[in-house]
């Protein structure tokens, strides 16, 4: 369901299901933690990442795309630092592997609401780079 | 008669209806996003039961949450007032306090009203007692039931004995009920009356439950009640729903928490009790006191005290709620965010927000300025373009706590 109310109508989805676009991309690279939790403001940790495969939305194979991860307790792939902040899980997100991202195109950028990926068994492409997706 | 696609249980008419009652408004929800059409748009009304003329699984006393059909031609349905091309319940007649008669169905556990019937605000003490004269509405209904035994003499008996343990006592302008509130300290008796049941819910665990500095929390709230006819509604909407409720930790400079924090419980042992933590939620309160409680001018667009606790209230409330695929947190934020800028129309204050096309692109805007620190800003929108801002400068140490070390305002 799309957030509406009444005053603007919103285009990005706030849900996997809703979201501007899904794809397969390959990390390129992971950028810092983020410094809170997602409360008064959302929290992201940003990926670069190449696109592999398009399964809906506007973004094209061979993209390259800085892509701000929401970060939120409880996603998949996400755990808590030393502190307590939720940040993307280094064992499984990291540069090489393959991921899919249900993710939104803002005027900030892509916003990815939600990562999935095998982490680096994916790396060697037998998985999401395809158009198999396994969830 | 039935509407659109909806399903309401046995009856299609007022008359075959699974039940008939009257109830005495505790909050009105949201005004529908879409007119009825191929789907039928309800809104929800937060009732507690004063009469049951006839169906079962409902008894006096009893608090119950009813979806009213809102469609063109429906009985005390206006434009809404967040868009007109939208209907909605009619706030000058269907307004807390005021006592309706509901003819529902039960579907799925919930109540959904096919017709409601009200006095509005001079319904006070109508309708709730057992005296029925005259039929007055389609389906044989109320008389007014001047000088009964419910309605203001019944509530009224009700606010003996509740536990207002630091309820805001002084600060309301009690007004009759047949007035309209002027400005936001007016408050109607019979909306008084259901703060105050309400605040003795809270106090009980029911609907919101207070976890750790409850008195500090209580002071917030008791501000925000104040100043505030929608707080004063989305507290009564949370402590009111039983079936939802929201344990609200309250920490002092807690580790991770600036402002608040959506779906955790600073208690759980993470190993144990994983993210998210549903029906938690946490807020700083060192975080509140570092936000002015009032704005003025050359001022008048800071963000207030009162307005973060909106957002965290109706975030908490949304996340409760959320049903859908995914996290929970960006339909709650976004729904916190829209309602921050309402807040801000109540209380006078000039600038919105502009609420983006992705939360990303929805204020606060972060920008990472060190190892520890960061910055939120808030860009406003005023007479069409982006005038005003407001830049929160935070630091964190090394066990995450994180502080705002000032604020600065532009101009």
């Amino acid at each position: 369901m799309r957030y509406q109310n009444g005053l603007q109508r919103r285009f990005g989805g706030t849900t996997p299901d809703t979201a501007d676009a899904e794809f397969a991309a390959r990390v390129e690279s992971v950028g810092p933690e983020p410094l809170f939790a997602s409360g008064r403001a959302p929290a992201y940790q940003r990926l670069d990442v190449t696109v592999t495969d398009v399964r809906r939305g506007e973004v094209a194979v061979g993209d390259y795309v800085p892509l701000d991860v929401l970060i939120v307790g409880g996603n998949p792939h996400t755990t808590v630092n030393e502190v307590g902040v939720p940040v993307l899980d280094a064992a499984m997100v990291q540069s090489g592997v393959l991921i899919v991202a249900w993710a939104n195109r803002g005027e900030q950028g892509w916003e990815a609401l939600e990562i999935s990926t095998d982490g680096p068994s994916s790396a060697d492409g037998n998985l999401y780079s395809g158009r198999g997706y396994r969830y | 008669m039935r509407y659109g696609s909806y399903r309401y249980g046995a009856g299609d008419t007022p008359e075959t209806a699974d039940a008939e009652f009257a109830g005495r408004v505790e909050y009105v929800g949201a005004e529908p996003a879409f007119g009825s059409g191929y789907i039928t748009a309800t809104q929800v009304l937060g009732l507690t039961i004063t009469d049951v003329r006839r169906g079962s699984g409902l008894s006096v006393g009893d608090y119950v949450d009813v979806d009213v059909a809102v469609y063109d031609g429906g009985r005390h349905v206006a434009p809404g007032t967040m868009n007109p091309d939208v209907l909605a319940l009619d706030p000058s007649m269907v307004q807390p306090g005021v006592t309706v008669v509901a003819w529902a169905n039960v579907s799925d556990g919930r109540w959904q009203a096919l017709d409601i019937s009200t006095d509005g605000p001079a319904s006070s003490g109508n309708y709730a007692g057992r005296s029925r004269g005259a039929t007055r509405y389609s389906g044989g209904a109320y008389a007014p039931a001047r000088g009964s035994t419910y309605g203001r003499s019944y509530a009224r008996g009700l606010q003996q004995g509740l536990d207002l343990t630091d309820y805001p006592t002084n600060v309301f302008v009690i007004i009759p009920d047949a007035q309209v509130p002027a400005v936001p300290r007016e408050i109607r008796q019979s909306d008084h009356d259901a703060l105050e049941r309400g605040w003795d819910r809270m106090m009980k665990g029911q609907g919101l439950i207070v976890d750790g500095l409850a008195t500090e929390f209580r002071e917030l709230l008791r501000g925000g009640l104040a100043d505030s006819p929608m707080i004063r509604a989305l507290f009564l909407e949370i402590v009111n729903d039983a079936a939802h409720p929201i344990t609200m930790h309250c920490v002092d400079d807690g580790p991770t928490i600036l402002i608040d924090r959506f779906q955790f419980d600073p208690n759980a042992d993470l190993a144990v009790t994983p993210l998210p933590h549903r029906g938690h939620h946490t807020i700083d309160i060192a975080d509140f006191n570092q936000t002015p409680r009032v704005s003025g001018n050359p001022r008048n667009f800071m963000m207030l005290r009162h307005q973060n606790l909106l957002h965290a209230l109706r975030e908490a409330r949304e996340g409760v709620l959320f049903a859908g695929a995914g996290n929970a947190y960006p339909s709650s934020h976004l729904r916190a965010t829209a309602d921050e800028n309402q807040f801000r129309q109540e209380q006078g204050q000039i600038g919105t927000f502009r609420v983006g096309a992705t939360v990303q692109d929805t204020p606060p805007f972060t920008t990472v300025t060190g190892a520890t620190t960061f910055d939120w800003r808030w860009p406003f929108m005023h007479n069409g373009v982006e005038a005003l801002s407001e830049t929160w400068h935070i630091a964190g140490d090394v066990d995450g706590r994180l502080r705002i070390t000032s604020i600065d305002y532009s101009p």
